[in-house]
């Protein structure tokens, strides 16, 4: 997700790439970037495209375009999904891929960015047809990624079964086991333990940082929670044994078609709602009302006063017109969706020198444990749950630390030194190496 | 001793023994043969044979005057005559020939009781099904009959059993067989007076089961295909109830206001429940009862009146299931119980509206009662189908350019069919097109386990009753007793649905149902389509059929023609549609329906939206849910550029759930060629499975393909009433339209769609 950076002064053409890069000119601006670097990072430095001819189950062959774009490896092998869409457009992966590397570096784990995609609909294809257009992708493509070059990964409208796929393809042509070609595999199957819980956990670790710096201890402190999905749920799981109170929670639901709120003042139980809630998080209102929680309208999460807001829902949750309804007590904004703070309101929480914990920093639990799945997949031995977990702890920590430090010596808002802090790791990287 | 009349003695013919023999013992019908024999020989052109029907002579033709009718001639066989014309028969066509032709008829007369009762139409059908015993217990075959009588009965029958209508007759004849009739009138319970017919329902299910049977190929997929046990109660089983029971008086009520209907409906069924029913028809219903042996049954309507209106009005009736458990006395009274509230629908305010509509409200409504065997097994403390659903000929809900309207649908769910049959408010069926099984609607882990049934409906056979019960607990308490339960399942994990394979714990593993298996690896599917293939052709029209399975054998439940389901039919596009009123066509992957009176228009420009940074189309998204909540409920179109429901970084589509658009009658995408190539359009399948329950229509428009009307200025340039009703949203004007197509033009839109022959128009018109 592209990350607003000042936007007001943001480029309006549509182009995503084009947006990408006008924030990545801001962040080379501050660090005072020389223009061989600034040229070398603006623009992805390899770019595939390619045919994937398949034999569909009615005997006609069709023609796919597939494609991978591969922004930056300096610090380490790309790191970036695969997507299925029919319209996928080049700009849009292109920035996307750029995003990654500057995911990769903030996190500082030793990837690089990419990201790639079959021009097709799932919608329009059967399984079949579906595993021939996975083999053909890594067919085309299986001397440029790997292990060692370039590492995909799920994304949209692809799963666990099209990673198996390809990598049953890849191991194929080069006769061997390389599970860490690639990542988003099944537990069992070169998948890593404590993916499930990584993302929510990740957005808890920097919350316990970042209260560290406003001088609170995290035990004691409330928390608001929009969205009841994976991430959320994990993260009032953690946030809660570390102390925490969560009162309110909001959650979709999908036969009123609209989310409600549900609070309960002394806490809110993650367990119990897990259990009246479906599989995409929509709490049932009818029974959380006999549970004894109070149902609100959704966008009532908001207004809680509490210390900190956790958006774990959708994009542009928190905008200028309802930015105001932040209550006073709220000191810290915790992005657990990616996008959910559009610029205008950006700017009014700074103004209110509230704390945001910026979503690719905040979210980034994931892709940190993308990276321990290709670790372990690399050395072929699994560590358990809670291994992963601390790690992951360590790891968060200190990108966490490294951000703040940054944003708090230079002036910055924690979300422009995010993007400094990424885009400086790697231009080192790359002078470094002697690219530039 | 030689012949009379013939010259020379020679060998016998070989039809003397049988005239000889009639001459003595049956003169009548001797005479019957020779006057047949006669026709058969004018028939045949010979001159001689006419001479035989001739007036006696001695009537000269001079004596025939024009404006006297002329005189009946003695047409008299009797034994001599009967000889000539033999004689003069075996000289045209053999001896041998003749013999034949007389023993034919003589087997023929022999069945000619048969024709006699299904002629009498005022035979109740007890003598019928008498007259069929003793023709079947007879000696002759229905093979042996000429082809005209054989048609003859089995139309005669047909007409008589179930219905008149001709489309049904003529299929009725080339499938049905006499012993046929007679397996149908072992299952009648027959009112005292029993004349009336068997209904629709009963109709085409017996119909399409013999189709079915008789239909050979397919590979032997459809040799075990059938139908549940079923019992019959012809259409007068009502009007005996009434007059037995006083209740003559109800009939009119149909002519009561809408209001009143509604009210006094409840104490109509009251007054049928405490009806008694005829000793007659009791004992039939006590016979039903232990031919059960207990299982659970159905009773459901069978109206006459369902074939002249088609099945968007037979679902108006009540069908109910019973367990049918208990002593035998509680067992009668539930059914009883149960025919009685069938028979009281008819007055509900349902179908007297639907009739008054149409203008049927005249037409005197008779119906027959179809008991069925529940088709199921036990699975814990229910009984239940492992699966049901509905099939279609037509597949009117497309998602994707692949799948062609002959691929046709099928709707699946677990349990009892009747979540398949309608269409549901909070829940959704699997749906799958036979023709195309590998393109499933949902692709991704959430819409798999969003659009997965949620719910089943079963028989509960502690309380007797029918219920619905949730999937969840269901399996995980009583999964792995449900048979096919691995063919029906997938296993759901966070990153991914797979199919069961090796160990199975349900009470522990989270399950959805998907029915992959059941799709993938079993002949289900290739028997929909054998089945959707003889009825289809059988029928001569494309059919929709209900079908369940007990684990081991699929079992038809109900045939209609599909033309007839509720918005299959395709529009007639009228031809001279003045052309300043046409707003937009299509002829690309066009289903059936229409929709008329529609107010205002909500457009997207497809231009001034690609210009758009994602959260301008994000807030294009959001107002777009404000005006569905705003505008009239099914009287505005939604029409933009691309794939409706677009969410992220893809930005082709205005980003949407199905909670913004849930109020619209049509779902339109635009697609503009851009650098050469139409971009694809998402059919829908954001939400697809939503706008199949509500009915939502999704029409794709190409506007740069030839031949096609797109009056893009009249959606640019039309008074753009966004400002009046979300005032806060004006600076959104330059992107999103909303025409109140009234205001501008006086006029309502109407969009008519034909799925046949691939056209669609949006156009404007006065009035509805």
């Amino acid at each position: 997700m592209a990350v607003n950076m000042g936007s007001k002064t943001a480029v309006k053409t549509g182009n995503p790439f084009e947006m990408a890069q006008s924030q990545f000119d801001k962040a080379a601006v501050i660090l005072d970037l020389d223009p061989a670097t600034r040229e070398l990072l603006r623009w992805p430095l390899r770019e595939y495209s390619f045919a994937i001819p398949v034999r569909q189950d009615d005997g006609k062959t069709r023609i796919f375009r597939g494609f991978r774009v591969q922004h930056n490896d300096a610090r380490g092998p790309c790191k970036g999904g695969i997507r299925f869409h029919p319209h996928e457009t080049i700009d849009t992966v292109r920035a996307l891929a750029m995003w990654m590397t500057w995911k990769c570096a903030v996190v500082d784990i030793p990837l690089g960015g990419g990201k790639g995609g079959v021009i097709c609909d799932p919608h329009d294809l059967s399984q079949r047809e579906q595993e021939l257009i996975c083999r053909g992708w890594v067919r085309q493509l299986a001397r440029n990624v790997g292990p060692v070059q370039d590492v995909p990964a799920p994304d949209v409208m692809t799963s666990a079964q099209h990673m198996v796929w390809m990598l049953d393809e890849y191991e194929a042509i080069h006769g061997g086991h390389y599970p860490g070609f690639i990542t988003g595999k099944p537990v069992g199957l070169g998948g890593s333990q404590g993916r499930t819980e990584a993302t929510g956990y990740g957005v808890v670790f920097t919350i316990r940082e970042a209260l560290k710096i406003l001088g609170l201890e995290l035990k004691g402190t409330r928390a608001s929670v929009q969205g009841f999905g994976n991430v959320a749920q994990y993260a009032i799981q953690l946030y809660r044994q570390l102390g925490g109170t969560v009162t309110c929670v909001s959650s979709w639901d999908q036969a009123d078609q609209c989310s409600f709120a549900f609070r309960k003042d002394d806490g809110v139980d993650p367990d119990e709602l897990k259990g009246i809630a479906d599989q995409f998080g929509g709490i049932d209102k009818e029974k959380a009302r006999a549970l004894g929680y109070e149902v609100l309208p959704g966008d009532a999460w908001l207004d809680q006063p509490v210390e900190i807001l956790i958006p774990a829902a959708l994009e542009g949750q928190v905008r200028g017109d309802n930015v105001t309804r932040i209550q006073p007590t709220v000191r810290l904004v915790a992005e657990g969706a990616n996008g959910p703070v559009t610029p205008d309101a950006d700017a009014v929480l700074q103004e209110r020198g509230i704390f945001q914990i910026p979503d690719f920093l905040a979210n980034a639990g994931g892709v940190t444990c993308s990276y321990f799945e290709q670790v372990q997949s690399n050395q072929n031995f699994f560590w358990e749950r809670d291994e992963v977990l601390e790690r992951l702890d360590k790891s968060m920590t200190a990108a966490f630390h490294g951000v703040a430090t940054l944003a708090q010596r230079r002036g910055l808002s924690m979300r422009e030194a995010a993007y400094v802090i990424a885009v400086s790791r790697v231009a080192q990287a790359c002078h470094e190496r002697g690219w530039v | 001793m030689t012949a009379a009349g013939s010259e020379e003695p020679g060998p016998l013919p070989e039809w003397w023994g049988i005239f000889d023999e009639l001459s003595r013992t049956d003169p009548a019908l001797l005479g019957r043969l020779g006057r047949k024999m006669i026709n058969h020989l004018v028939w045949r052109g010979v001159e001689d044979a006419g001479r035989l029907l001739r007036p006696a002579p001695g009537l000269e033709e001079a004596e025939l005057d024009d404006n006297r009718p002329l005189p009946r001639a003695a047409v008299a066989i009797d034994s001599p005559a009967a000889e000539r014309a033999l004689r003069l028969a075996g000289s045209h066509l053999g001896g041998a020939e003749v013999l034949a032709l007389l023993q034919g008829w003589i087997k023929e007369d022999k069945t000619a009781f048969l024709k006699h009762a299904v002629e009498r139409l005022d035979a109740p059908l007890i003598e019928l099904a008498g007259a069929l015993r003793r023709f079947l217990q007879g000696d002759v075959e229905e093979s042996e009959l000429s082809p005209p009588t054989r048609a003859g009965l089995r139309a005669g029958l047909t007409r008589r059993f179930f219905t008149d209508q001709p489309e049904f007759v003529n299929a009725a004849r080339e499938y049905l067989r006499i012993e046929d009739f007679q397996a149908v009138s072992r299952c009648i319970v027959y009112p005292a007076r029993n004349h009336g017919r068997l209904g629709g329902k009963s109709a085409g299910l017996f119909l399409a089961s013999k189709i079915v049977a008789r239909s050979p190929g397919f590979d032997g997929l459809l040799k075990d295909v059938r139908i549940p046990k079923s019992w019959y109660i012809p259409s007068d089983g009502l009007s005996e109830l009434m007059q037995h029971n006083e209740l003559g008086d109800v009939l009119n009520r149909k002519y009561d206001d809408l209001e009143r209907v509604r009210i006094e409906y409840p104490n109509i069924v009251q007054l049928f429940k405490s009806a008694f029913f005829t000793p007659e028809m009791l004992r039939g219903l006590a016979a039903v009862i232990d031919d059960l042996k207990g299982r659970p049954v159905i009773v459901r309507s069978s109206s006459l009146l369902e074939d002249r209106l088609g099945s968007a009005f037979s679902g108006k009736y009540k069908s109910l299931f019973l367990g049918n458990t208990g002593s035998r006395v509680e067992r009668m009274r539930a059914l009883t119980d149960a025919i009685a509230e069938v028979y009281a629908s008819i007055f509900g305010p349902d179908p007297i509206e639907y009739r008054a509509r149409r203008g049927f409200l005249d037409l005197h409504e008779d119906m027959g009662i179809l008991i069925q065997e529940v088709v199921g097994q036990r699975v814990g403390p229910y009984f239940l189908p492992a699966f049901a659903g509905v099939a279609f000929s037509h597949n009117e809900f497309r998602w994707s350019p692949r799948i062609r309207r002959e691929d046709g649908l099928v709707r699946l769910v677990l349990g009892l069919g009747t979540r398949a049959v309608d269409r549901l408010a909070d829940d959704y069926p699997v749906l799958v097109a036979p023709g195309q099984p590998g393109l499933r609607v949902n692709q991704t882990l959430d819409e798999t386990v969003r659009y997965a049934p949620k719910k089943m409906d079963v028989i509960n056979l502690d309380s007797g009753g029918f219920e619905t019960i949730e999937v969840a607990p269901f399996l995980a308490a009583w999964g792995e007793g449900l048979p096919l339960v691995r063919q029906m399942i997938s296993l759901v994990r966070h990153d991914r649905v797979r199919r069961p394979v090796g160990l199975l714990d349900l009470a522990n593993e989270p399950a959805v149902v998907s029915f992959e298996g059941l799709i993938a690896d079993t002949p289900f599917l290739a028997q929909i389509r054998a089945l959707l293939q003889v009825l289809r052709e059988a029928l001569g029209t494309p059919v929709d059929i209900e079908f369940a399975s007990d684990g081991e054998r699929l079992y038809l439940l109900q045939c209609r023609p599909q033309g007839a389901s509720e918005g299959a039919t395709p529009v007639a596009i009228p031809r001279d549609l003045p052309p300043e009123r046409v707003l937009f066509t299509a002829h690309r992957y066009i289903s059936n329906g229409q929709v008329g009176d529609l107010s205002h228009i909500v457009y997207v420009d497809p231009d001034a939206y690609a210009r758009l940074d994602p959260d301008e189309m994000r807030e294009v998204g959001r107002a777009v849910g404000r005006l569905n909540r705003l505008l009239p409920k099914r009287r505005f179109i939604l029409m933009g550029p691309g794939r409706w429901g677009s969410r992220g970084d893809i930005r082709l589509g205005v980003p949407v759930t199905y909670a913004d658009i849930s109020n619209t009658a049509v779902l339109v995408e635009i697609a503009r060629r851009k650098d050469g190539y139409a971009p694809d359009l998402s059919f829908g399948t954001h939400f697809f499975q939503d706008l199949v329950e509500s009915a939502i229509r999704y029409l794709p428009l190409y506007p740069d393909d030839p031949d096609v009307v797109f009056k893009e200025p009249y959606f640019r340039d039309s008074p753009n009433v966004l400002a009046e009703l979300l005032p806060e949203l004006a600076s959104l004007e330059g992107v999103l339209r909303v025409i109140d197509v009234r205001r501008t033009s006086g006029l309502s839109l109407r969009v008519l769609m034909n799925g046949e022959t691939d056209e669609a128009v949006g156009v404007l018109a006065s009035g509805p």
